[in-house]
Order: C-alpha cells, then sequence, then structure tokens
C-alpha cells in the first residue's frame, strides 16, 4: 500500500477566550474547544469528505491543514513529513503543493487586483513558470477552469459569484498543488451555478489527479464528490466511513439524524418531527464523555464515559457506545430505536 | 388543498427599480394566489424576484428607489396597493406578519425578547395582562422552553434557532392571517432548519394561517409546501401543486434546477448543470429570458414573452416549447 499523503494524528486545537476588556489572571482559563483528538489519512489521488454544522470545527481543521494554525497537541504529516516541525524555508517550499479554495472569493481575492494580476502573482512568486511564459500561464488556467480569456482585466467586484469562484480555484491550481483544501467552496452559490462549480472540481481532480479535501456543511455536496466521508461533531470526529456505506447505513445517531434533517426533494418523503432536537452546546465547555448525548435519543448514562471506535464494515467506523458492529441489515436496534424516538420527539421539547 | 378560497391573491404585479439607466423591471406581470391554511412557495435563485415580490405586498419597498407600476394585490379582497402608509401600518405586523433571513438584523438587539413580543402587541392594542399572557403563549407556541424566564433574555444571548424562534414569536402575536416569510432557515444549521420548518409546518394546521415561503431551496419547499411558483428573472415561469411540479416540471428551468442538485445517494458523477447565469435584469434578453441558457430555444422564443398557460391540474408554465420537454428525457 502506497503512503498516505496526508494524517493527522491526535490532531487538538484551542483557543484560549479572554472575557471582557481586562482579562483576569486569576480566573478559570476558558477555551473554545475548536478541534478534539481528530486522525484521519487521505490517499493521494483520494477526494476525502469532511461534513459537520457550524461550529463542528471544519475550518479550524483545514487551517490546521495548510498550516495557517498549528496544533496544540496532536500532529499534521504531509508527504510523510510533520508540519510542525518545518522551518520557515521548507514552509515555502511547501506552500505551493498544499492549496485551499476559500468559501467567499470575494474575501480572499485582492479587490485591487485584475484576474491577470491575481493569477500571475501567484506564478511569479513560486516561480512556475519563467517570467516570459507567464501570460501564456494565465490564458491557460483561465481555460482550464472555464474562464472566458476575455475576462483577464476584470476586477473581482466586475464577476459574478460563480466566475469569482473559478478565479480562486485558479489561483489555487496555479502553483500545482498536490492538495487541494476546498473549505465550503460553493456555499456562498445559487443552485445553478453551484452546479457548474462542483463539475469544474470534479473534471479538474480526474484530470490532474488532485487529492482533495472537501469541507462542506452540505451532505449531498460531500456525497457527490467524496470518496470517503468525515462525519464531524462538536470538535471531533464522530464517524468515517465510504461515502456509499455512510449514507446507506449511518452508524452514528447524529449522521442519521443529519441525514433525515436535510429537506429531500421528494414530497412524498414527509416527516412531521425534527430529526435532531436541541441545540449544539457551547464549544467553551462541551458535555463530558460523548459529545452529542446531550441531543442523542438513544443516549445512556454510560455515554457520559467517551465512547469507543466501533468498526462497523471495511474503513466504517462509528464513536458510539451503541454503534452495531457486523453488517447491518437495516434493523439494527439502537438505529432502528433513533428514529422511533426522532419521531416522538416534541419540537418544544428543547435542551439547552 | 387544504381550506377554502383564495386568501391573498397577487394579479399582475410589476415593480421596477430606478437607477441611472433608467427603470430596471425586478418583477414582470407576476400572478398567484395564497389559499387559506397553506403553504405556498415562491422558488427562485438571487436576483430572481422573490424577495422583492414579498417587498412589494407588505409594503416595504426601498423609496424613493422602487415602485409598482402595475398591479394589485388583495388580502381577503382588501386591495393592500391602495391603502394610505398609516392603514398599511395596521395590516402589517396584525392580519400580514413577516420573518426575514436574519434574525439577528431584525431583532432589536438592546430590547428583552418579551418586550419586543409585547411591542407588537401593544401596536394592535393589546396591552398589560393579556399582552403579558399572549407573550408567554406565543414563546411556547414557538418552543421556546421556559418562556417566563426566557422573556428576558436578549437576542445576542439566543442561539441562531432561538432567535428564528423569537422572530416567528413576533410575528405570531398578533395572530396574522398570512405570514410571509423570507428565507426564514437559509441562515441555520440543516439539524435546526430541520426544526424550524416543522415548527412552521405545525404552526399552520394549530391556527390554520397561511404562508408564502420565499426560498432558494428546492429541498425547502418540497417538504413544507403544497404549491409552488418558480421565479425566474422577475417572471413567473411556473406555478403547481409541489408533487407535480418536482416529478413533472414543465418548464426547461425548473427541470433545470432539479438536474443541479447533486441529491442523496443518486451516484451521479456529474451534474448537468445549466450553463451561464442569469441574466442582468437591466439588459433583459428579448422573449423568454431563460432562452439563452435553455437547451430547447428555438427562435420563436426570442420573440414573444411566453404566457403562463394553464395545462391542466392547476399546473401552469410559460414555455412555449413544454410539450417537447415532457417527451426528452434529458
Amino acid at each position: 500500500m502506497t503512503e498516505p499523503l496526508l494524517r493527522l494524528d491526535h490532531v487538538t486545537k484551542t483557543f484560549p477566550i479572554r472575557r471582557g476588556l481586562i482579562s483576569r489572571p486569576h480566573g478559570p482559563r476558558q477555551a473554545v474547544h475548536a478541534v478534539t483528538d481528530v486522525s484521519f489519512t487521505v490517499m493521494p489521488g483520494e477526494t476525502f469528505g469532511l461534513v459537520g454544522e457550524s461550529g463542528c470545527g471544519k475550518s479550524t481543521l483545514a487551517r490546521l491543514i495548510v498550516r495557517l494554525h498549528r496544533p496544540d497537541s496532536g500532529s499534521v504529516w504531509f508527504e510523510g513529513k510533520d508540519l510542525a516541525a518545518l522551518g520557515r524555508s521548507e514552509l515555502r517550499g511547501l506552500r505551493p503543493r498544499i492549496q485551499m479554495v476559500f468559501q467567499d472569493p470575494y474575501s480572499s481575492l485582492n479587490p485591487r487586483m485584475s484576474i491577470r494580476a491575481a493569477l500571475s502573482e501567484s506564478l511569479t512568486v513560486h516561480h512556475v513558470v519563467p517570467s516570459m511564459a507567464i501570460d501564456g500561464e494565465v490564458g491557460r488556467l483561465m481555460d482550464q477552469v472555464g474562464l472566458h480569456r476575455g475576462l483577464a482585466d476584470r476586477y473581482p467586484r466586475e464577476l459574478s459569484g460563480g466566475q469569482r469562484q473559478r478565479v480562486g480555484i485558479a489561483r489555487a491550481l496555479s502553483v500545482r498543488p498536490q492538495l487541494l483544501v476546498a473549505d465550503e467552496p460553493v456555499s456562498g452559490l445559487d443552485v445553478s451555478i453551484r452546479a457548474q462549480i462542483l463539475d469544474l472540481l470534479a473534471d479538474l481532480r480526474d484530470e490532474l489527479h488532485l487529492t482533495l479535501l472537501f469541507i462542506s456543511h452540505d451532505l449531498s455536496v460531500v456525497e457527490f464528490l467524496s470518496a470517503r466521508v468525515g462525519v464531524m461533531y462538536l470538535g471531533r470526529l464522530v464517524e468515517m466511513a465510504p461515502t456509499e456505506d455512510l449514507f446507506a447505513s449511518p452508524g452514528h445517531p447524529y449522521t442519521t439524524g443529519l441525514l433525515a434533517a436535510v429537506p429531500s426533494i421528494d414530497p412524498t418523503v414527509a416527516t412531521r418531527s425534527p430529526a435532531v432536537r436541541g441545540e449544539l452546546p457551547s464549544p467553551v465547555d462541551p458535555p463530558s464523555g460523548c459529545v452529542f448525548r446531550t441531543r442523542c435519543p438513544i443516549a445512556q448514562p454510560i455515554c457520559e464515559t467517551l465512547p469507543p471506535i466501533v468498526p462497523l464494515s471495511q474503513e466504517h467506523w462509528a464513536a458510539c457506545h451503541f454503534a452495531q458492529d457486523g453488517r447491518r441489515e437495516g434493523s439494527s436496534p439502537s438505529l432502528a430505536r433513533v428514529t422511533s424516538m426522532a419521531d416522538d420527539t416534541q419540537q418544544n421539547r428543547e435542551t439547552r | 388543498m387544504t381550506g377554502s378560497g383564495v386568501l391573498l391573491s397577487v394579479e399582475n404585479l410589476t415593480t421596477e427599480y430606478r437607477t441611472a439607466g433608467g427603470g430596471v423591471p425586478a418583477v414582470q406581470d407576476v400572478s398567484f394566489q395564497v389559499h387559506r391554511g397553506e403553504i405556498f412557495g415562491l422558488v427562485g435563485e438571487s436576483g430572481s424576484g422573490k424577495s422583492t415580490v414579498i417587498r412589494s405586498i407588505i409594503g416595504l419597498l426601498p423609496k424613493p428607489a422602487a415602485r409598482i407600476t402595475r398591479g394589485t394585490v388583495r388580502l381577503d379582497g382588501l386591495d393592500l396597493i391602495s391603502l394610505d402608509p398609516r392603514e398599511m401600518r395596521r395590516i402589517r405586523g396584525g392580519r400580514v406578519a413577516m420573518v426575514f433571513q436574519d434574525p439577528m438584523t431584525s431583532l432589536d438587539p438592546v430590547l428583552p425578547i418579551g418586550d419586543q413580543i409585547r411591542e407588537g402587541l401593544r401596536y394592535h392594542g393589546i396591552t398589560g395582562r393579556a399582552a403579558q399572557a399572549r407573550v408567554l403563549e406565543v414563546m411556547s407556541l414557538v418552543g421556546i422552553p421556559d418562556a417566563p424566564r426566557r422573556q428576558r433574555a436578549y437576542p445576542f444571548e439566543l442561539s441562531g434557532g432561538l432567535r428564528q424562534r423569537v422572530a416567528i414569536a413576533i410575528a405570531l402575536a398578533a395572530s396574522p392571517q398570512v405570514l410571509l416569510a423570507d428565507e426564514p432557515t437559509t441562515a441555520l444549521d440543516v439539524t435546526i432548519q430541520d426544526q424550524i420548518l416543522k415548527l412552521l409546518l405545525s404552526l399552520k394546521e394549530q391556527l390554520g394561517m397561511s404562508v408564502l415561503l420565499v426560498t432558494h431551496d428546492l429541498g425547502v419547499v418540497a417538504q413544507t409546501c403544497q404549491r409552488v411558483a418558480v421565479m425566474y428573472a422577475g417572471r413567473l415561469v411556473e406555478i403547481g401543486p409541489v408533487t407535480t411540479v418536482f416529478s413533472a416540471p414543465a418548464h426547461p428551468y425548473t427541470r433545470g434546477l432539479l438536474a443541479s442538485l447533486p441529491g442523496l445517494a443518486t451516484g451521479r458523477t456529474r451534474l448537468r448543470a445549466i450553463p451561464g447565469s442569469p441574466p442582468d435584469l437591466g439588459s433583459l434578453p428579448s422573449g423568454c429570458a431563460f432562452r439563452t441558457r435553455c437547451p430547447i430555444a428555438i427562435e420563436r422564443c426570442a420573440e414573444v414573452v411566453p404566457p403562463l398557460e394553464d395545462h391542466g391540474t392547476d399546473h401552469l408554465t410559460a414555455c412555449l416549447r413544454h410539450q417537447e420537454l415532457g417527451q426528452t428525457d434529458d
């Protein structure tokens, strides 16, 4: 088996918070637990999806991987190198190999730089092509992401949202990365434009043999692109599975709820009660044990202890005391209960 | 269909924005009816004019930039467009209430939520003990736990989901006949969106009120609405019962939108995206505005604006080639 391109090893990141204008040095230290003990690997050429709702830590994780943050503990390995151990010049050499596409290209593009200038800049800084070849390369990149070459002298404000995201992708690709980290790249876009960008990402991945870490709150988008998916909740990875397995037989009650909460475009599939009750607890003071237990329909006293990682099938696991081992035939007692209890849940039974 | 008869009727509504380059039509010749006790969906992408429709109905168009140049809006027979501002204020928040996308901007940040609900009631003549009882009643109606204590909370102390519940409570306080909801769940996480949509459904059942739900999300429409109108570049292109429109879309735009959704467990490797982007409202293509992106457009589509025509079962579409659409399977 080949070496993974990316490996996260028990990565934890917290952000200390200070209350008020004057910090209280003697008060209890508080921190936002953004990412807790996350481990996974991504193989070369693979598309790995990370899904979760706001506050689950997925964007912090993206920033840890491109080393915009350093982990408090644990490590991020890229091509067998620990990113935290790299010096300044090594890091600079590494930057072009891991690139990021952000949600809002309007805020990640310099408003005073034309498309040509934005793309030329990264080509120059990283010496991707000789300076005389830059213009040609800009044109090639624009073709590659489906931007008309005539737009090269336009500024970001003159472009539509979809076009701006194409520029964001072209700029990431300009330095010929191995790994593309895309953090909610289609979230701000209209449905028809979103479909165009998703098709573009799929095409580019196949043409350029890119490894893609695709992060989104939208399950359908993650499913469309990814071969494997990790589900995050409140800073932790709660389930991981090949995409088909995850959607066909989710092993964690949170995944089950999340899948049920997505409004289906089939009007004949209708449910009366909310799929997941209550609201996200504070990441400053996450629940002990299983972080999902305060909203979980099958939680028991044992859930106050940290759940084991339960292997469910090849490459499929869930961090739940009640995850079922072995092949499920759609009649797992714990998950059948999740569904029936979710039906009983009243919408005013909020726990907060 | 639930209920009986038409509650809110919009006829030939045309709303323009004034710009340096002349009038830009944001809404053109839009007609639809919301029945009593139904949730009616108005779906479209950004710039399609769906929010302008809502703002035209409730008299909240930016002035003097926008004005209604044609059409009528009738609530139970009462013409809302001809009302003077004072009369309109009594309707707004009374018989017609509204919920916006972002409760953090629609709520007053420095007023406890209970007072904000009470404020609306006072405006409609309910004060004192009756008002206090109503505050607690609507708070529990929208599923805010521990109402007696929570009424003293400020918006910043609440999560996004609870804030939207507060906004809905304010809207419901004066027992409106119709609730206009403009992207009410767009800013929320999917599990919270699910809770709010189910809340809207149960409120509709309990109170028998009508809801006009504006959204860009087809899944939201499928799960909550009985009927839906699809908007593109300021015009309605299709109206019908949700079950019909979603299973047999009769306009190429609706069909393209549905095909643009990744959809869970469909196993598709590419989405058949609609090519191009929506036209600039200031320079719309002649004839059918969608023809520049339409896979089945013909020359005649550039010559006439296709009328919204009924072809049975309350299903209307504005496409010259809708019959061809039914036959091709792409």
